[in-house]
């Protein structure tokens, strides 16, 4: 035995390859396994497409049959408050959407929320198995479609469902299993259905208003509306053969969303109770149902700006181009030949140089809300020394250890 | 990573499976802390990788993947660790094996065997894996400046024992 040095500690717990063919077969065993499960939600998914498909046009006809020859029932239909409005500055991408939203239901106190219209059936208030979902508001622009969503429970939500939706941030998430089809045809000659890559959203920022009624804001990135080159194409899909099958066609401007929920379940979170190692894997609390709905999209790009800068410095690193929406702000960075936009960072820092906050799912699309960004300023880093070296507290290292920088003014 | 992370979670069995081989080493690594059979070692990664493709979908945030996954592994290796225990009454880390050496190659298994038992851990993830001391203590449930003193305590232990030594 012999004493070591630091550096000789990181070389040797860091190189060292381990080999052992007993991991391999078991991971192999593992493996095999999820490639299996893969294939079968698959066929359950497209499945479900289709049949959540005629499901919703058999239950919409019913329903407008019902609703005229029962007034009364659709009377009950509620007037609501903004969902928007509720928690808008609660959610990892804030903004003031109420001020630019669409409205789908009537808001109570508005000339439209009178009780006449309340009396009009909406197909964006539908209840299964003791639970109502409506959709309140939509708001859509070159960065993202925003859904202003309420589910309210029959029953009290259990106090682990509220506690474990809170997790480590200082929003509430609820998680939702759910397939969604897009009908773009009009805006971009394209129609496709749920699949790899595809606007379906599984979890819902937002806050509890007590514990039966949970308020949040669903976001579906432009980044999700993809076209599929290769309909009939039953192999695996790659990363390396990903560009072969599928285009990002970005956020069309006018098109019909689908979307079907058919389960509501407790966000999962870390314990942190180390004392009973094991038990820390929640068990979702879950229920179970069918909220079909059909939305009719209209993007609005006002003080949306897109600025294609397309400069490249000596050694290949640039930007190609920033947009900023009301709300958020990304940059697309250009990388020198062979390199992959994994392996980098691309971190941007407002007019003040403090760094801005990545909204909830994407990291590099970042919130802008209430900040000065007349003036921001780009930077790409490699993806390990971000990590290790220029996130969070580390913040001051950025400029030192990015591989490029840009200033960007967006003129008044 | 955290494009494959995104794709994984959208369901993609290849990326994920990719993700997981891109951090195999890693989980092998810090399983070795906890365990030098080489058996144990396996189980606690494939039942890290079988809970990570279960619960995938529910990570928020892709570029904090690898902590999240480490998560999962100590839990697991917690877990069959105080298993381990109550079914043989053990009670301290085991010497290293022999299969160990040929596993891990005889510098690495040399370095892991010189350390403390109950720091073995915390060294791989600080120098091995490249975690700050305050993510240590996050992923195993302690404070940043105890994991930082274990580290300084460790290295003191190592002295002393070379000084017995020669």
């Amino acid at each position: 035995m012999r004493e070591y040095t630091n550096q000789e500690y990181r070389d040797v717990l860091r190189n060292t390859s381990l080999n052992s063919p007993l991991v391999d077969e078991k991971l192999a065993q593992v493996y095999g396994k999820i490639r299996r499960e893969e294939k079968k939600k698959k066929g359950r998914r497209m499945k479900k497409v289709f049949a959540g498909v005629s499901l919703m046009a058999a239950s919409f006809a019913l329903m407008i049959v019902f609703c005229a020859a029962n007034p009364a029932l659709a009377a009950k239909l509620p007037i609501m408050g903004s969902f928007f409005k509720e928690v808008e500055e609660k959610v990892s991408y804030k903004g003031d959407y109420s001020s630019r939203s669409e409205k789908l239901i009537p808001e109570s106190g508005t000339e439209e929320g009178t009780e006449e219209s309340a009396e009009a059936e909406s197909p964006y208030v539908q209840t299964d198995n003791g639970a109502t979902i409506s959709l309140g508001e939509i708001y859509c622009n070159d960065m993202a479609l925003y859904i202003g969503i309420q589910i309210k429970t029959e029953e009290p939500l259990s106090k682990e469902f509220i506690e474990e939706s809170m997790g480590q941030w200082d929003y509430s998430t609820i998680g939702i299993h759910s397939t969604a089809t897009a009908d773009v045809a009009e805006s971009v000659g394209l129609a496709f259905s749920d699949g790899l890559g595809m606007p379906s959203p599984y979890f819902i920022e937002g806050a509890f208003e007590d514990d039966c009624t949970f308020t949040g804001i669903i976001r579906i990135d432009a980044s999700e509306f993809v076209e599929d080159l290769t309909p009939d194409y039953d192999g695996e899909i790659t990363v390396e053969n990903w560009d072969e099958h599928f285009r990002r066609i970005g956020m069309p401007d006018k098109f019909q969303y689908q979307l079907s929920i058919d389960k509501i379940f407790d966000s999962y979170t870390w314990t942190g109770d180390y004392d009973h190692p094991g038990e820390h894997i929640q068990i979702p609390e879950c229920i179970e149902g069918n909220w079909n709905f059909t939305l009719d999209i209209k993007k609005d790009n006002s003080d949306c700006i897109v600025k294609e800068i397309n400069e490249r410095d000596e050694n290949g690193f640039g930007i190609a181009k920033i947009t900023k929406t009301p709300y958020e702000i990304q940059a697309e960075a250009i990388l020198p030949e062979g390199e992959s936009m994994a392996d980098y960072f691309v971190a941007i820092r407002d007019a003040q140089g403090k760094p801005l906050e990545s909204q909830g799912g994407y990291a590099e699309i970042y919130n802008i809300y209430q900040r000065d960004v007349s003036k921001v300023t780009v930077y790409i880093c490699d993806y390990v020394t971000y990590m290790d070296e220029c996130k969070a507290e580390n913040w001051e290292n950025l400029p030192e250890k990015a591989v490029y920088a840009k200033e960007i003014t967006f003129e008044e | 990573m955290k494009v494959l992370v995104r794709r994984a979670q959208k369901g993609s069995a290849d990326c994920f499976i990719r993700l997981m081989e891109e951090n195999k080493q890693t989980l092998m690594r810090v399983a070795y802390g906890f365990f030098q059979n080489e058996e144990d070692v396996a189980d606690a990664v494939a039942q890290t990788v079988a809970d990570a493709y279960e619960h995938i979908r529910e990570l928020k945030k892709p570029e904090y993947f690898k902590t999240w996954l480490v998560r999962i592994l100590i839990n697991n290796c917690n877990r069959m660790y105080n298993e381990n225990r109550k079914t043989t009454g053990l009670e301290n880390f085991p010497e290293i094996a022999q299969e160990s050496y040929e596993m891990a190659g005889v510098e690495f298994a040399d370095m892991i065997s010189s350390l403390p038992e109950e720091d073995r851990v915390i060294f791989q993830l600080y120098y091995g894996e490249n975690f700050t001391a305050k993510e240590i203590g996050e992923l195993l449930g302690k404070k940043e400046s105890t994991v930082k003193s274990r580290l300084h305590r460790g290295k003191e232990k190592l002295r002393e024992k070379m000084k017995l030594i020669c």
